[in-house]
């Protein structure tokens, strides 16, 4: 990487211009980045950007009803977050569970959303947010659904010139409740085998909006659309969760690979969405029935 | 390329190649060989650093991203020949054996007593899962860091 020639701008009209000309590599906290070149898995870029110090793509708002997350927020940056404890609880559970504390120092949300893994554990919660990505150009903005964004491991429909600048998502109410599961080979260090993230609406104890997303089981994440429809109109109880478990197992593709087995994995999914539907449930029992 | 950052306390100007990496720059123009290279893809923590107190893993930083920001290796912690309460700690519980995955622990172990003194075991399991040790079993490693914040406590 000697030969390698490193931009560092500091605003982002600048970082555009520099994109736009040279499409350069993207190199955020660089934890998926470097990893990837020095293990031959990318050819040493002739053009690297290093976004690091550009603030505009760091921290976290909201206004109105709209939650807007910076590219570069750091998952460390998540945890310590209370607006996102409040408005999405389920994407600080899964920031705990990534790598270790100087990955979770460094690795970003943008850059866990680009690198588009199916494991990546910050994209289940974000597809049961029905989150946006936001992605600029020097030629301008554009608003991406995230589950139309990814196309398979590691590829996106992002443009060369662009950046990935923020997620934004509608703020919950009270009548919302989250879950994100994980099921990895041990605590630190591990990537998902499994996940699964939830939102239900909630409201007199009738299940209005529902959404379920799965990581790791398919070519992308996925929705767990038939289990997303079992769940419309009805009551959460113990009969339930695990009709919609079992529906949930239908609705993915999981493969073998070195981290796990196709037919683990699918038994696993209807694990993980039986235990986030059950604690649900038992957060409402806990707090009065809704 | 020409980058400006502090290095334990010193105000550097370097001249760099682009594509360098961070724990490359510390041994070999530096010569701060405490920071090791065990996996070299951020799974050992051999050569974590302290990048504006926190702790990062130096293998997966390149050197041009240092531009403007204070970094720490494991040569600043110590003032001249007084170790500093975490070294010490080390020390005194035996910690260390061949003494390879010590630098990045007592970095990692650092970072966590300076925004949380009085850490709960927990809260110490996890600031050091990201670090690797072959010999030690983690136990003293565990002790050691309890009596470093302890003696932290105590020097208030
Ligand atoms: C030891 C280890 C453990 C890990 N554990 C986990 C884990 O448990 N769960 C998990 O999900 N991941 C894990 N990861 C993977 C990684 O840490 C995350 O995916 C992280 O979020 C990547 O963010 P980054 O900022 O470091 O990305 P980078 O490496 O800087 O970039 C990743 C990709 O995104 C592109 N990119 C980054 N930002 C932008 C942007 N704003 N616009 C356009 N393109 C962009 C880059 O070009 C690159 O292709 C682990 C990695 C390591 C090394
Ligand atoms: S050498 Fe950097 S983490 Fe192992
Ligand atoms: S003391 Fe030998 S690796 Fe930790």
């Amino acid at each position: 990487m000697t030969q390698t020639v490193i931009f560092t701008p500091k605003s982002l009209s600048e970082a555009l211009e520099v994109l736009n000309d040279k499409k350069p590599v993207v190199l955020a906290g660089g934890t998926d980045l470097l990893v990837q070149i020095k293990g031959g898995g990318i050819p040493p870029p002739r053009y690297i950007i290093a976004i690091d110090n550009i603030k505009a793509l760091k921290g976290i708002k909201k206004n109105g009803r709209k939650v807007r997350i910076g590219a570069l927020t750091t998952f460390e940056e998540i945890l310590d977050s209370e607006l996102l404890a409040k408005f999405a609880p389920h994407l600080l559970e899964a920031s705990y569970e990534i790598g270790s504390p100087q990955i979770r120092a460094r690795g970003t949300i943008g850059g866990n959303i680009m690198n588009a893994s199916p494991a990546g554990d910050s994209i289940p919660p974000l597809f049961v947010l029905e989150a946006h990505l936001i992605l600029q150009s020097i030629e301008g903005r554009r608003k991406v659904a995230i589950s139309q964004f990814h196309t398979g491991p590691g590829k996106t429909i992002r443009r060369r010139d662009e950046l990935l600048i923020g997620i934004e998502f509608e703020a919950g109410d009270k009548s919302s409740r989250y879950f994100f599961m994980r099921l990895g080979t041990r605590k630190a260090l591990a990537i998902a085998k499994v996940s699964a993230a939830g939102m239900l609406n909630i409201k007199n104890g009738h299940i209005g909006k529902a959404r379920i997303a799965l990581g790791a089981v398919a070519p992308t994440v996925v929705y767990a659309h038939g289990a997303q429809d079992l769940l419309a109109g009805k009551s959460l109880s113990p009969e339930v969760a695990l009709l919609v478990a079992n529906a949930a197992q239908n609705d993915c593709h999981p493969i073998d690979d070195i981290r796990s087995q196709a037919e683990y994995r699918q038994a696993m999914v209807g694990v993980l969405v039986e235990r986030g539907l059950m604690r649900i449930m038992n957060e409402l029992n806990g707090d009065g029935q809704r | 390329m020409k980058i400006k950052f502090r290095l334990n306390g010193r105000l550097i100007n370097a001249d760099i190649p682009g594509g360098m990496r961070l724990i490359d720059l510390l041994r070999e123009d530096f010569n701060l060989t405490g920071t090791r290279e065990g996996c070299g893809k951020g799974e050992c923590g051999a050569c974590t650093v302290l990048l504006d107190g926190k702790p990062v893993n130096s293998c997966l930083v390149l050197a041009a991203q240092l531009k403007g920001r204070a970094m720490v290796t494991i040569e600043g912690l110590s003032d001249g020949d007084t170790l500093d309460p975490v070294q010490r700690a080390f020390l005194e519980a035996t910690a260390v054996q061949c003494g390879f995955c010590s630098p990045g622990l007592i970095l990692a172990a650092k970072s966590l007593l300076d925004k949380y003194p009085d850490p709960s075991e927990e809260q110490i399991k996890r600031a050091i899962s990201g670090n690797l040790c072959r010999c030690t079993g983690y136990s003293k490693v565990f002790k050691a860091i309890k009596m470093a914040s302890e003696t932290h406590r105590n020097s208030k």
